[in-house]
């Protein structure tokens, strides 16, 4: 759907005209619609980027706004030169393993948090040249015009609409039904979670652990 | 990110209310408080920090009065006594107030690192931490892991810990006011990594140091106003009232090792008057257009430091205050984690936001969860307007954003692998040799 079209469907939904409402601005609309974009992209990991950043000698750490600023968290580095994913660990796993980790270069191996924007690798970058993949999840990005869509699979996007009610709702302080809506947003979230995660490996035959079992706790073994 | 003032509007929005039953004061509050409790509850902004030892203090206070008027760190270096109705600086003057024959006691010392010219000391080897600071996370000593300890452990374990001299391995909160710590064995030998002089007149324009340091220039090369021949021309020039000259001056010639000989043009000239072998020469032109046509070309170093890189080593930025943009600016101070601790600590906004701010410690699409909380505030106070229903409903979709901050906060989380440890770890490295601090003494 367009954002037009999402737009439309909010409005006619609160009882407005599509074309000039008079409770809400379509700018209101507009900024309504992205925010439950960011809150389904937050809830169901729902976009993903990905970005270079080069290897500098002697660099350990890294600051994601540095990276990409939609970035809200990597999930998966890789370099390229050497097509190795780096580990990730804490700084208790390196403390615990090499008392001095933060003078160790090399080519880096680990990876790991700091802050919400920092992260850093181990070993640190001994010789500079390459670059690291960062595939990273994503804030997505805002609706540039009413011909835009949204880069969420459709199924998700109906929760853009409810979303937009539920906003709506809150604003002219019908809570009863705005926490309805906001209850089948939820359970939206919850089905964009699945089709963004294990449903997306729906191809996949899943079957029992072959491994043998200590048998359940009431003596019936397998 | 928007700015403070464009999420009050979205808020008024949602309220109805155009300042009448809340005003944009009592909001721009709530949303400060909602800035610093996001950021304390996911405890998700870390900042790395450097102390060079012995510690450093803006403000040594004798009285704790005094710290009403230090903005920044202080260290109260006197001892209360006397019913805390005095300080003193050595033991024996609380001996001598009570009337008591006084004994010899160890020497006073009013900054942390005069620890550095004394011998030793009753006082105990305090760190100041910044208003902003929350809390701990890691405290390293010259780069290795300090791990932290209780005072009672350390009583029990030392009795003189507080000034005992060796490698430090242990950091502990002490006994000190808050935002102190301490450090056990502690370190005296004064070591500062970079030392900023001039700092009165601005943000530093070059950089000396053991290591071997060059400067490159970005892309635009600004020509000069006037070439001059020393320093002397220059002032004339420009101090001049009114000024003959004004702009950026370059000096084209090369003054001698020892000033009294000199100065020459050619690079010959210098070599001359400083006694050494002498090379060729080259066109030297006085202005930097002047490249142009055959001489040499001419790099000024305008402007501040933008970054800095090593083959060695990494120079990283680290932001310092709530300011509006967190990483530009000028270099304000320089810190090495050689010979010195590097705490990374968890930070609050250390000043309410104003409007024209932007909330730069938290993602910036996180901002609507400040909203949430200052429309579950602005629900939830007494009074006409208030819906406990609404409030309710606000502070449950705040506190949504503060466990996606939580897990934010492990930026790695997303790719880390979570298995239960075994009971007996192996891959682990061994605990270091440790002796008994009077380990010699003893011996």
């Amino acid at each position: 759907m367009t954002r037009s079209e999402l737009r439309q469907r909010i409005l006619e939904a609160l009882n407005e005209s599509a074309s000039s409402p008079v409770f809400f601005s379509t700018g209101q609309i507009d900024t309504i619609i992205d925010e439950g974009a960011e809150i389904l992209s937050e809830e169901a990991n729902a976009v993903k980027r990905t970005a270079f950043v080069s290897l500098m000698e002697g660099t350990t750490y890294f600051y994601i706004r540095g990276i990409a600023q939609d970035m809200m968290a990597p999930y998966r580095l890789w370099l390229t030169h050497l097509d190795r994913r780096l580990t990730a660990v804490s700084l208790y796993d390196l403390d615990a393993r090499n008392e001095n980790w933060i003078e160790t270069t090399g080519d880096p191996e680990y990876w790991f948090s700091v802050s919400w924007d920092l992260f850093g690798v181990y070993p640190s970058i001994a010789a500079g040249g390459g670059v690291i993949r960062v595939d990273y999840l994503a804030w997505p990005r805002l609706l540039l015009d009413d011909s835009d869509e949204p880069e969420f699979v459709l199924a998700d996007q109906d929760g853009l609409v409810l979303y937009g009610v539920y906003e709506g709702l809150l604003k002219m302080l019908d809570v009863s039904r705005a926490l309805q809506i906001f209850s089948m947003f939820v359970d939206k979230l919850n089905g964009s979670r699945v089709r963004h995660g294990i449903a997306k490996l729906d191809a996949r035959a899943f079957q029992a652990p072959s491994a043998e079992s200590q048998g359940f706790r009431h003596g019936i073994t397998r | 990110m928007t700015t403070v003032a464009t999420d009050l509007d979205k808020i008024q929005a949602n309220l109805h209310d155009s300042g009448v039953l809340w005003p944009r004061t009592e909001l721009l509050r709530w949303y400060s408080d909602a800035y610093r409790d996001l950021l304390s509850r996911s405890r998700a902004f870390t900042r790395i920090s450097l102390f060079d030892v012995p510690g450093r203090f803006a403000y040594s206070i004798a009285h704790d009065w005094e710290d009403r008027h230090t903005a920044t760190t202080q260290w109260k270096f006197s001892i209360a006594s006397y019913n805390a109705q005095r300080q003193g600086t050595y033991q024996w003057e609380t001996e001598a107030m009570d009337g008591v024959t006084p004994t010899n006691s160890l020497v006073g010392i009013t900054q942390q690192w005069e620890r550095a010219y004394t011998g030793e000391t009753d006082r105990h080897f305090r760190f100041g931490l910044k208003k902003d600071h929350e809390r701990i996370k890691r405290l390293a000593w010259d780069n290795a892991l300090l791990s932290p300890v209780s005072v009672r452990e350390l009583d029990e374990s030392d009795d003189a810990w507080m000034r005992r001299v060796g490698d430090p391995t242990w950091w502990t909160p002490g006994t000190g006011r808050s935002r102190e710590f301490e450090i056990y064995e502690i370190k005296t030998d004064y070591n500062q990594g970079y030392e900023h002089q001039n700092y009165e007149q601005g943000i530093p324009r070059y950089i000396t140091g053991a290591r071997t340091y060059s400067m490159t220039v970005g892309s635009y090369y600004p020509t000069n106003a006037y070439g001059y021949t020393t320093s002397g021309d220059s002032d004339h020039l420009v101090n001049t009232t009114p000024a003959v000259l004004s702009g950026m001056g370059w000096r084209f010639t090369k003054a001698a090792a020892d000033t009294a000989n000199g100065f020459g043009t050619q690079i010959w000239e210098k070599q001359q008057l400083d006694g050494d072998t002498l090379t060729a020469g080259s066109t030297v032109g006085s202005y930097g257009w002047e490249s142009e046509f055959g001489a040499d070309e001419v790099s000024f170093g305008v402007g501040a430091i933008r970054g800095i890189t090593s083959p060695d080593r990494q120079y990283l930025a680290i932001w310092s205050g709530t300011g509006q943009y967190q990483f530009i600016g000028g270099i304000r101070q320089f810190m090495s984690s050689d010979n010195a601790l590097t705490a990374y600590e968890t930070v609050l906004p250390d000043s309410d936001l104003m409007e024209s701010d932007t909330p730069e410690m938290i993602p910036g699409r996180l901002q609507k969860y400040l909203r949430y909380y200052v429309l579950h505030r602005a629900f939830g106070r007494i009074g006409e307007g208030q819906n406990p229903e609404l409030a309710l409903h606000y502070l449950q979709r705040y506190m949504r954003g503060v466990v996606l901050l939580q897990k934010l906060a492990d930026v790695a989380h997303k790719d880390r692998i979570y298995v239960k440890d075994p009971v007996a770890e192996v891959d682990m490295r061994p605990s270091r040799v440790r002796l008994p601090s009077t380990f010699e003494r003893i011996f």
